[in-house]
């Protein structure tokens, strides 16, 4: 995995939870602008950044998510429950993804679908509430931004979607009949509109080169975006092309070349009939009148064979420099496809009377009609989805063209234009009764200048409800508003004055600055930087052997004074070293927590509980690995709060509470401990109940049924084995519980507590080290050799006489402050034959330690100083012996062995 | 040599790199009446192409490959009166 991958992986991770936080966040203040505009920034980023790779399904869905959060950012649609629950789900989608690529997992089949189901229903949000408002303030903003850009001299908006007659007659005929015939093999044509960014050259892009490979290239041109400046002006690394393409590929392999630059380039399908326009010289002569009433009459008898033969011969006397000639050129090339396109047919006959182009757009969508028009009649819920989008889509594209400001000198054709299409749809949906109405209505709207009274027929006609059904879940309504989309974020681009392109560079610059205080660290650099550290302690701890070595053995006490001023020097500055470091290895708690508020939100919506979470003191900090290690235990701690703990608001109200339980997770540092306690206001934990499950489950004899105290029964549910819950539920009561909990707790030499009380809640209360990695151990010694006891364990030194022990059954006791305290011998256990050695009073030296809540003796030798030692994990075949907690590098170089005590005893 | 400056006369050859731009550029802005030759030329980057636009040259030989001749010719043709 290279680098770059590696780091956008994390940052994604890291994106993604903030995403998730914010959401949280927005839920509890709805209307919160800056929020709003913090999670955009989020989503666009991760966006951005997914770009850089080849990761179509996450950008799609990121792309959706941009443009809904965009939505909301400009107040077009509010924030709902419904939003934060699929902007959440389209975000655990892109987990899933980062995951899928981190495993070099290739991706199912299905997460494409999932991609595109996923950025539907995003989108979906967006269109229901752009159709909600009937002012559709977004199209209107993109038509203004249209307008501001032919001021420019950049090309309008339109042409960036289709292109007009104009761009495809500078089209050689040659290449539109190349193109035509390969159409009717392979069957798709593109008009690709390729505007770079004007600082592309800079990121090493060569537009021209790109262009070239496009797949499928038939004909290109380029053209400069405004007229050139003086050459003293021109700045050569400011791109100032733009390229028009026809292209013969399929849509996804030109979207795959130009996956890098969506957002500049608009790909737009072109029906082949709008490659057929005739040019040359327009003379006629009577005998085409002949000819266009001998073919109307060929054509309606289909005649090809006869048609083709008038055709020939009409072509063979004409110049070929004529327009007509290149009309019945396009008449043969009709006439030569496979299946004949009669209406074409007609037109272009037609149209040599003329000498007018035929209005291609209109015959073809009167063709669609013919076409959709027996599938319909069959059964009218069996039409192709497909196409059944398709249509909607049509609709929507009408819809949009109506909402556009009617000050543009081309309203009367558009209103024509629209008219038409809208006639097919009736056609197409066997309506054709209405299509009077319409007409009436569009010739009112011309005669009045105003393309609302058109608007508004269409809502009648085609209300939005029916149109909303398909398109949320047909790739082909997806499809087509990608493109619509990159096309108009192209005019973006081109704006720079446009708001939202200022905002988006404020949102850099932030990052920039942000990421200048905070460098990202491996951790194994960390570990490495503590080795040294480590070892340099070592070193340090050697310097007073030597200066006791200058003065014992060499009898120079200046040096040794020197050696020892110099020590206490280097001490300092190697301890200030060591907290440094501790203190880059210190994360805060919020690391775990942050992922309760989505925990809870979500498991409490399943329950169907009402939960207010509460956290508190998410800025204490503590060692890495320690807080690694907390993370599962307290989910499934919080779990269990949630589903055993918190009721249901019902009876919750019956007894008395607010319907709404509460969840407290609070952390606070307490000396070098860090305490964390979980408390619900919950039912609390029956102490009866438990016995009861305990003697079933025959955790426990009858006698301690009556015997144990209610804290003592509470303390069963660590049990391993324990549950209460009578069903096993979807969250916890599998058995597989608090022991878990505990035992993971203990590992980090942390410890675990719990008070209840009935009716009122439970509290569970964690106390963790700060720190894992510098060990406070006592040294004692035992048959002549030194060990090391973690201080945590030790409860006191004494010194108890001989006489004071006393044998009981087979095992040594003592009474100590008044208790009973079983005694053993560490040499004993640790298999060194050797008495314990007594001092001059007769004495035996007892290092008192606490195991699990039991106090124990043990006999050792002597005790010697408690030190500071980093403490190494024994490896390798030494790994398996419990009895040591793992060894450390004493100043004098000799190993000190530490104890684990609990696993000794 | 992907690019040659000859009196009044640039031979583009092979493929050409966005670092020729502006030395052409300012080669250009001294020099009048130019004409290119491109009949070796294999690639010419876009950065290059606007410079040869806006300074109105005059092309004495297009590329031997069709296509980017084409493309060229798109947007330099004009200036060859």
């Amino acid at each position: 995995m290279n680098e770059l991958l590696e780091q956008f992986l994390y940052e994604a991770r890291e994106a993604l939870e903030s995403i998730g936080r914010s959401l949280m966040a927005l839920e509890q203040s709805p209307g919160d602008a800056e929020l709003i505009a913090d999670l955009f920034r989020l989503v666009h980023t991760l966006k951005g950044n997914s770009g850089l790779f080849d990761f179509p399904e996450m950008t799609r869905v990121l792309h959706a998510g941009e443009d809904l959060m965009d939505a909301v950012r400009q107040g077009r649609v509010a924030y709902t429950v419904t939003l934060a629950d699929r902007l959440l789900d389209a975000m655990d989608f892109v987990g899933l993804l980062c995951d899928a690529v981190e495993n070099n997992k290739p991706n199912a089949a299905s997460v494409a679908n999932d991609a595109v189901k996923l950025s539907a229903l995003l989108r979906g949000l967006i269109k229901h509430s752009h159709t909600q408002e009937m002012d559709a303030p977004a199209w209107v903003e993109v038509t203004a931004h249209a307008s501001d850009s032919v001021a420019q001299g950049v090309p309008e908006a339109i042409d960036v979607v289709l292109p007009t007659q104009q761009h495809l007659t500078r089209v050689p005929e040659i290449t539109r009949i190349l193109a035509f015939q390969q159409a009717q093999s392979s069957g798709d044509l593109h008009w690709i509109h390729y505007t770079p960014a004007e600082e592309c050259f800079f990121n090493g892009e060569d537009p021209m080169h790109q262009v070239r490979q496009t797949p499928g290239l038939l004909w290109g041109e380029m053209t400069p975006r405004k007229p050139w400046p003086v050459l003293g002006e021109l700045d050569a690394y400011s791109c100032q092309l733009d390229f028009k393409m026809l292209v013969a590929a399929d849509h996804a392999a030109l979207v795959e070349h130009y996956r890098y630059v969506p957002d500049q380039v608009s790909i737009c399908p072109i029906p082949v009939l709008l490659l057929i326009i005739p040019q040359g010289d327009p003379h006629g002569s009577p005998v085409y009148e002949d000819f266009v009433i001998d073919g109307l009459d060929f054509a309606d008898a289909r005649d090809v064979p006869g048609l083709v033969r008038a055709v020939r011969a009409l072509l063979s006397l004409s110049n070929y420099s004529l327009w007509m000639s290149s009309a019945l050129r396009w008449l043969l090339l009709l006439l030569d496809a496979k299946l004949a396109d009669w209406n074409a047919i007609r037109a272009l006959i037609l149209s040599l009377r003329s000498m007018e182009q035929p209005d291609w757009l209109s015959i073809l969508s009167q063709a669609e009609t013919l076409r959709q028009a027996p599938a319909v009649q069959k059964t009218e819920e069996l039409v192709n989805p497909y196409e059944q989008s398709a249509f909607d889509q049509l609709i929507e594209v009408q819809r949009e063209v109506l909402s556009m400001p009617d000050d543009a000198q081309w309203l009367v054709g558009r209103i024509k234009a629209v008219a038409a299409s809208l006639g097919a749809c009736l056609r197409a949906r066997m309506r054709e009764d209405e299509i009077p109405g319409l007409m009436a209505t569009a010739k009112a709207a011309i005669e009045e200048k105003s393309s609302a009274r058109l608007a508004q027929w269409l809502e009648t006609a085609f209300p939005i409800e029916i149109l909303q059904t398909t398109a949320n879940e047909s790739p082909v309504a997806e499809n087509l508003h990608t493109d619509n989309t990159s096309s108009f974020e192209a005019v973006d681009v081109i704006d720079a004055e446009a708001p939202d392109e200022t905002d988006l560079r404020i949102g850099r610059r932030n990052d920039e600055s942000m990421r200048t205080k905070s460098l990202k660290v491996d951790q194994t650099k960390i570990d490495w930087l503590m080795d040294l550290i480590g070892e340099m302690t070592v070193a340090k701890n050697a310097i007073p052997y030597l200066a006791n070595r200058a003065e014992m053995q060499f009898g120079v006490r200046e040096l040794s004074r020197e050696i020892k001023m110099h020590y206490a020097v280097i001490n300092r500055i190697s301890e200030e070293m060591q907290d440094a470091i501790m203190q880059v290895r210190m994360m805060p708690v919020s690391f775990v927590f942050q992922r309760f508020p989505r925990l809870v939100r979500d498991l409490s919506r399943r329950l169907g509980k009402q939960v207010n979470l509460i956290l508190e003191g998410e800025d204490t900090a503590a060692d890495k690995n320690i807080i690694e290690s907390i993370g599962d235990p307290l989910v499934h701690m919080v779990r269990n709060s949630l589903d055993h703990g918190l009721e249901m608001p019902v009876v919750r109200r019956a007894a008395g509470k607010p319907e709404m339980g509460t969840l407290r997770i609070s952390a606070r540092q307490d000396a070098d401990r860090v305490v964390i306690e979980i408390s619900d206001d919950g039912k609390g934990i029956d102490p009866v109940f438990i016995k009861r499950k305990a003697y079933e489950k025959g955790l426990i004899d009858e006698l301690t049924v009556d015997q144990i105290s209610d804290q003592d029964a509470i303390n069963l549910i660590f049990l391993p084995g324990f549950s209460t819950a009578e069903n096993i539920s979807e969250l916890s009561g599998r058995g597989v519980g608090l022991d878990v909990v505990r035992t993971a707790i203990e590992r980090v030499n942390g410890s675990i507590s719990l008070e209840s009380k009935v009716g009122v809640g439970t509290r569970i209360r964690l106390s963790l080290p700060l720190s894992i990695a510098v060990t406070n151990v006592m040294t004692i010694v035992a048959g002549g050799q030194k060990f090391g006891v973690p201080i945590d364990t030790v409860v006191e030194t004494v010194r108890i006489a001989q006489k004071s022990l006393r044998v009981i059954k087979q095992g040594l006791v003592t009474v100590w402050r008044g208790h009973v305290v079983p005694i053993k011998s560490l040499n004993q256990m640790l298999g060194i034959a050797m008495p314990p050695r007594l001092n001059q009073h007769q004495e035996n030296a007892v290092l008192l330690v606490r195991v699990g809540e039991e106090v124990l003796g043990l006999l050792v030798d002597d005790f010697l100083e408690t030190t500071d030692i980093i403490l190494k994990p024994l490896e390798g075949v030494l790994g398996n012996l419990g009895a040591y907690a793992g060894s450390a590098l004493m100043g004098d170089g000799s190993v000190l062995m530490v104890i684990n005590v609990k696993e000794m005893v | 040599m992907a690019v040659e400056f000859g009196i009044r006369q640039i031979v583009l050859s092979g493929v050409v790199g966005v670092e020729e731009a502006e030395t052409m550029l300012s080669w250009l802005q001294q020099t009048e009446h130019v004409k290119v030759d491109m009949s070796g030329l294999e690639h010419l980057h876009s950065a290059n192409i606007q410079v040869l636009a806006a300074a109105k040259v005059h092309i004495s030989a297009w590329p031997q490959e069709t296509q980017l001749s084409k493309f060229l010719q798109s947007i330099l043709a004009g200036n060859c009166q």
